[in-house]
């Protein structure tokens, strides 16, 4: 039986988050590489990686996640910076120029003492349905 | 160039409090949250834990000496509190088992970061691919 909590938010078993899609291109690495401070070759300097079994340069498993967590936002607001987290594995690449779409689906709802558990089935998708990512993402909602 | 194994980082290397100083970038859209109206914390935009946690794993790998070139295979992260531009945040954290399978080395490594009243608000785990030679990815 699905259990529906009266928080505002998405939260019946199966129901499907809003997505995000959004193009990646190589001043998105290189403006998260100056933020972040990981200057590795393989995200900045197309002559290394070039060398590398990749090819060309990639995005930041990071970069990559922030995203995941900008679909969160999207979906819960505040509620999800407040107590939250994402447990995923990195399975392809994103190359400058691909753009990506995130989704997810909640897959669980808990009713724990002083707050709702919300988790989410997660990934992160690329041209041809390739799966970028995946995992779980979750959020704790207090009680009012 | 083959990696020295004496340059590898340490297995259960622990690495010891850091105190990093957020700039001031409220504008650079991947340091901040997504903008969004309802994720504004007194008209201000709070650090993205993801960014934050991506910045700490940079310092610490820096630290624990993983060479250029690893690749990340897993992450796990979880929040319990916010941090703005411009706050003193400290990073500290440890690595795990190195384990060496064909031309890579698997390694974990935890984090924390505390915010500038050391209070914790990211704990996290990620696990890399070191490559053994400069080209492994």
């Amino acid at each position: 039986m699905n259990i529906v909590y009266n928080t505002g938010f998405p939260a019946e078993k199966g129901e499907k988050l809003s997505t995000l899609r959004r193009k990646i291109t190589q001043d998105d690495i290189d403006k998260y590489s100056n933020c972040s401070g990981d200057h590795n070759p393989l995200h900045t300097s197309p002559e290394y990686a070039a060398g590398t079994r990749f090819g060309s340069t990639i995005a930041h498993g990071m970069l990559v996640l922030k995203l995941v967590e900008d679909m969160m936002l999207n979906n819960f607001g505040r509620k999800w910076l407040d107590g939250g987290g994402l447990e995923v594995r990195f399975k392809q690449p994103v190359y400058p120029g691909d753009t990506v779409e995130v989704e997810g689906f909640v897959n669980n709802t808990l009713n724990l003492t002083g707050t709702h558990r919300i988790s989410c089935d997660i990934r992160v998708l690329k041209k041809a349905n390739e799966i970028v990512l995946s995992g779980t993402a979750w959020l704790n909602i207090r009680k009012e | 160039m083959i990696l020295s194994m004496k340059k590898l980082p340490l297995s259960g290397q622990i690495i010891p409090e850091v105190p990093f100083e957020l700039e001031d970038d409220s504008h650079n859209c991947w340091l901040t949250v997504y903008r969004c109206s309802n994720t504004m914390v007194e008209n201000k935009k709070p650090v993205s834990p993801t960014a934050l946690s991506g910045i700490c794993i940079a310092q610490l790998a820096r630290l624990a000496n993983i060479p250029a070139g690893s690749i990340q295979t897993h992450a796990a992260v979880a929040h319990t509190g916010n941090v703005f531009p411009g706050e003193t945040v400290y990073f500290s954290g440890r690595t795990g088992r190195l384990i060496k399978r064909g031309g890579v080395i698997l390694l974990t490594m935890l984090f924390e970061i505390h915010n500038s009243r050391h209070e914790p608000v990211i704990r996290g785990r990620t696990s890399l691919l070191l490559p053994l030679e400069q080209g492994g990815g």
